[in-house]
C-alpha cells in the first residue's frame, strides 16, 4: 500500500472513531455533582445511630442529587487514612458521624482548605477552621429529663446508666443524670457502666445483669445495638426493670415478653 | 465476699461459658488429630449469623442450630481439604479462612436481612429447670435453672473426654495427632480421621457461634464473637488438650469476664478501659503459668505425607 493511501486510511479510521465516539460523550458538561463521604464508627445494621447517618446520606442523595459514599466501622486510628482516601478521590465534603473523630478533623481541615468537614461534638468547639461545620449535640438535655424520670420512679433507689464508649457526650449525659437525681431524689444512687462498644449486645447484657444484681430497677440506655442485650437482661430478671430504649426497639420489648409504658411524673 | 459469689454473677458465668466450651471442644478434637484450626473465630461468627438466619426464617431454634452446625462443618471441610489432602500450611489456610468467614458473615446478614430501620430478633433458648435439683439453694439457680445447651455442653465435655481417653477411635485419633506415620503403619486411616475430626470439630465451633444470638442477645451483630474464638483457642492450651480442664478454664474465663462489670460498679478508682482488659490480662497471666510444661500433640500443624522420606 502506498504511503498516501495509508495516510488516507488512517485519517478515515480516526474520523470513523471520532464519529463513533461522539454520541457517547456528554453533550454538554454541566457542573460536577458534589460528592459527600461519611465515616461511621459502627455498622449501618445497628438500627440506630449509624443507620440514621446512612438514612441521611440516602436522603441527601435523593433530594439534592449529591453523590454519596460511606465507610462503616471506621476506628479512630483508621479515620485519617479513610478520610484522606476520600479527599484524594475528589470528595469535597467529608462527614465524621461520631464524636470520637474531633482530633482527626482538627488535623485534616487546615490541610484541605477547599474541602468541607462536618463533625459532631457535645457542644461548641473553640478555634475550629472555617471549613469545619460542627454539630453540637446536646444529648445531656434529654438525659437530664430521663434522670428526672428515673429519680421519681425508682423504688430500689438505684438508677443505672449504660453507655458504650467514654465520649464527652456520654460523660455530660451522666453528669446531667447525676444533677437530676441530686435535685429530685437525693437518696438514690446512680450506677454507670461503659461497656467499651456501642454495638456489643453481649457486653451490654453483662453490664445490665451486673446493675440489676446490684439492685438497679431503672436503666437509662445509651448504647446502640447493645440495647438488645440490655432488653434480654431485663426480660431475664426476676424483678421488674424499667428501660429507656430507642423507639425502634419497641417490637423487641414485646417479643421479649416486656411491656411499653408511659411515665407521667409530677415535677 | 458476697459480690464475688453472687448467684446472679455465677449464673451468668455459666451462660457465658457455653460458647467457649463448645468452641474449645471442637478445637481440641481437631487438634488432637493433628490439624490446627485457626479459622475458629471466623467460623464462630459464621455460625452466629447462620444460626440466627436459620432460626429467623424457619422460626425454629433447632433449625438454626442445624444450619450453624452445617456451616461450621463446611468451613472445616475446606480447611481439611487444604490441610490434609493438599498438605498446605495450616496456619496460612486457617488465617485465610478466618478472614473469609469474617466477611462472609457480614455479607450473609446483609443479603438476607438487609439494612433495616429496626433490628430483627429471634427468641432465646428457654430455661429448662431440672426437677428437684433446681430448688436447691444457690447451686439450683446457678447450675440447674439453665437452658438445655448448658447441660448439653457439660455432657459433651464428658463425652469428648470418654471418646478420647477410653475408646479405640479416640486412641487412633490421638495417634494420628502424635505420630501419624506409626499410626498409618498399623493400619489407622490417618487421612479419614483427620478429615472426620476437623469436620466434627468445625460443626461444634459453628454451634458455639450460634449460641451467642440464641442464648445471650436474640439478635446478630457484626463482630459479635468479639475474640471468643481466640479465647477458645487459648483455652485448649490452658486445658492442655483435655476436656475437663478446658471446661474449668471456660468457666474461669467467663467468670472474670462477668466480674469486670461488677468491679466497675464497686470502684471508680480503676479506669473503665483497664477493667475491660481484665479477661485478657487474666488470659495472659494464666498462660504464662500454664504454658510451662504443656505439650501439644507432636504432629500438630504438620501435614502428613505418606510418601515422604523421614
Amino acid at each position: 500500500m502506498h504511503r498516501s493511501a495509508r495516510r488516507l486510511l488512517a485519517v478515515l479510521m480516526v474520523g470513523a472513531l471520532a464519529a463513533g465516539l461522539a454520541p457517547t460523550l456528554p453533550a454538554a458538561a454541566g457542573p460536577a455533582r458534589p460528592r459527600l463521604a461519611m465515616l461511621m464508627p459502627g455498622t449501618i445494621q445497628d438500627a440506630d445511630f449509624n443507620f440514621v447517618g446512612y438514612q441521611a446520606l440516602q436522603e441527601v442523595r435523593a433530594t439534592l442529587g449529591v453523590e454519596v459514599a460511606h465507610s462503616e466501622n471506621v476506628a479512630v486510628a483508621d479515620a485519617e487514612r479513610v478520610a484522606r482516601e476520600y479527599l484524594n478521590a475528589g470528595y469535597r465534603i467529608v462527614a465524621f458521624h461520631g464524636g470520637q473523630y474531633l482530633t482527626i478533623v482538627q488535623k485534616l481541615a487546615p490541610l484541605y482548605p477547599d474541602a468541607v468537614f462536618i463533625m459532631e461534638s457535645s457542644g461548641q468547639v473553640p478555634n475550629l477552621p472555617p471549613n469545619v461545620w460542627n454539630i453540637g449535640r446536646k444529648f445531656y438535655e434529654g438525659f437530664y429529663v430521663l434522670g428526672v424520670l428515673a429519680a421519681l420512679t425508682t423504688r430500689s433507689q438505684k438508677i443505672g446508666y449504660i453507655a458504650g464508649i467514654r465520649l464527652p457526650d456520654f460523660v455530660a449525659s451522666i453528669n446531667a443524670i447525676f444533677q437530676a437525681v441530686a435535685r429530685y431524689n437525693p437518696r438514690a444512687d446512680v450506677l454507670y457502666t461503659f461497656v467499651g462498644d456501642q454495638n456489643d449486645p453481649v457486653k451490654a447484657r453483662q453490664a445490665a445483669e451486673s446493675q440489676i444484681a446490684a439492685g438497679v430497677d431503672f436503666i437509662v440506655v445509651s448504647v446502640n445495638l447493645g440495647q438488645v442485650g440490655i432488653i434480654e437482661a431485663a426480660s431475664a430478671s426476676r424483678r421488674p426493670v424499667l428501660l429507656t430504649p430507642d423507639f425502634r426497639f419497641d417490637h423487641l420489648l414485646e417479643t421479649a415478653g416486656m411491656r411499653r409504658t408511659s411515665l407521667l411524673v409530677r415535677v | 465476699m458476697p459480690v464475688l459469689l453472687d448467684p446472679e454473677l455465677l449464673r451468668l458465668t455459666v451462660v457465658m461459658a457455653v460458647p467457649l466450651v463448645l468452641a474449645a471442644l471442637g478445637e481440641v478434637l481437631t487438634e488432637r488429630s493433628g490439624v490446627l484450626n485457626l479459622a475458629i473465630e471466623g467460623t464462630m461468627l459464621l455460625g452466629a449469623v447462620c444460626g440466627f438466619l436459620g432460626a429467623f426464617f424457619t422460626r425454629r431454634l433447632d433449625a438454626g442450630m442445624l444450619v450453624a452446625t452445617v456451616a461450621g462443618a463446611l468451613v472445616a471441610a475446606l480447611l481439611a481439604y487444604y490441610a490434609v489432602a493438599l498438605r498446605r500450611d495450616q496456619i496460612t489456610v486457617g488465617l485465610v479462612l478466618y478472614v473469609l468467614t469474617l466477611g462472609l458473615a457480614s455479607l450473609l446478614y446483609r443479603l438476607f436481612v438487609g439494612v433495616q430501620f429496626t433490628p430483627q430478633r429471634i427468641p432465646t433458648l428457654a430455661t429448662v429447670p431440672i426437677p428437684g435439683l433446681a430448688a436447691l439453694p444457690v447451686v439450683g439457680p446457678v447450675l440447674f435453672q439453665q437452658h438445655a445447651l448448658v447441660y448439653g455442653a457439660a455432657g459433651l465435655a464428658l463425652a469428648v473426654h470418654v471418646v478420647l481417653a477410653y475408646t479405640p477411635v479416640g486412641l487412633r485419633l490421638r495417634a494420628a495427632g502424635e505420630n501419624p506415620r506409626a499410626a498409618d503403619a498399623v493400619g489407622v486411616d490417618v487421612f479419614a480421621l483427620r478429615y472426620g475430626a476437623t469436620v466434627v470439630g468445625g460443626a461444634l465451633i459453628g454451634l458455639a457461634g450460634a449460641m451467642l444470638p440464641m442464648t445471650i442477645t436474640g439478635t446478630f451483630t457484626e463482630g459479635m464473637s468479639a475474640g471468643r474464638g481466640w479465647i477458645a483457642l487459648m483455652l485448649v492450651i490452658f486445658g492442655r488438650w483435655r476436656p475437663g480442664p478446658i471446661l474449668a478454664g471456660a468457666l474461669l474465663f467467663a467468670y472474670v469476664e462477668a466480674l469486670q462489670f461488677r468491679v466497675a460498679l464497686l470502684t471508680r478508682a480503676v479506669p473503665t478501659q483497664v477493667l475491660l482488659m481484665l479477661p485478657y490480662l487474666f488470659a495472659i497471666a494464666v498462660l504464662i503459668r500454664v504454658f510451662r510444661g504443656a505439650e501439644a500433640p507432636a504432629a500438630l500443624g504438620r501435614p502428613y505425607d505418606r510418601e515422604a522420606r523421614t
